[in-house]
């Protein structure tokens, strides 16, 4: 996908088999579904606390939806995701969890210096340190 | 009263136990009275709990100078009094709600659940399988499942 135009992005995802809902002007979020893999995907035009910026961008992975699609979807990395999940407006219980399982199960590979460097950008790095600490606490 | 002295008077109160209840009743309070003009015995009755707490809680506020209780013609009866959020109640609800935000969410329930996520992803990994390739996998089956669900129905 190439198009910048709105209009022509969903004509161009609909083109390609995928069902697009919610997408309208303003509306941070949208839904893609693949109806031969059935598979959802939740598209963040605006996410939060995060600036899509070069060193975003170069940190990026690329994600495949099925093992037969020739296509992959690109997905920010794993710092990004933290301080986007804790940063959002509606934070709730569950965006904590998933903060908690991506900060155990990337442990070693985080890179702690650019996820406290966004963090503090985001007003979210007192939170990740309680998170952590009370991971800590609880888990040894 | 400065924004920053509310929230330092607000986060010394929430420094003791009696504080981090009140914090959530006051909100709630607040919160509820902001949405539209009700009467006291209406406010215990969509509260619940401990109807002497909550009655001393919107005296309390009432008090401080964030409620307002104004009476309110009643028919033929006696006039009712209504309760309303005072400029400063405004204010104090934005503060506590911002507060609110900073707080973590989740709880116990919540942490047991990603120690048995964590569990199960690296058994998982310790069977020489990638967690996403099993995904996909399981995708797939349940898709399979589906379409010939759909193809034996049809027939």
């Amino acid at each position: 996908m190439k198009s910048q135009d709105p209009i022509q992005l969903k004509k161009e995802l609909e083109e390609a088999d995928f069902q697009v809902s919610f997408f309208t002007e303003g509306n941070p979020c949208f839904v893609l579904t693949n109806l031969e893999t059935a598979t959802e995907i939740e598209v963040w035009v605006k996410p939060d606390g995060i600036t899509l910026d070069v060193e975003c961008l170069r940190r990026r992975r690329e994600v495949k939806i099925s093992r037969t699609a020739d296509y992959g979807f690109w997905i920010i990395g794993p710092e990004d995701f933290i301080v986007n999940k804790l940063a959002r407006r509606d934070r709730r219980s569950q965006d904590e969890v998933d903060v908690l399982s991506v900060l155990e199960n990337e442990k070693s590979r985080l890179d702690s210096r650019y996820l406290q460097t966004i963090a503090e950008r985001a007003g979210v790095f007192p939170l990740l340190k309680a998170l952590q600490k009370k991971a800590k606490q609880r888990w040894g | 009263m400065g924004h920053t002295e509310l929230l330092y008077i607000l986060f010394s109160f929430l420094g003791t136990k009696r504080g981090l209840w009140m914090f959530g009743s006051e909100m709630q309070l607040l919160e509820l009275c902001s949405k539209k003009q009700l009467g006291i015995r209406e406010i215990l009755s969509i509260l619940g709990g401990s109807r002497t707490s909550k009655l001393r809680l919107i005296k309390e506020l009432e008090r401080s100078g964030s409620l307002e209780l104004t009476q309110c013609p009643n028919g033929r009866g006696r006039p009712k009094k209504i309760v309303t959020l005072s400029p400063l109640g405004i204010m104090m609800l934005e503060n506590l709600q911002s507060i609110n935000d900073m707080m973590i969410k989740m709880n116990e329930n919540d942490m047991l659940t990603v120690l048995e996520q964590l569990r199960l992803r690296n058994k998982i990994i310790d069977s020489g399988i990638d967690p996403y390739e099993r995904f996909i996998e399981m995708n797939e089956i349940a898709l399979n499942i589906r379409n010939s669900a759909e193809s034996s129905a049809s027939i």
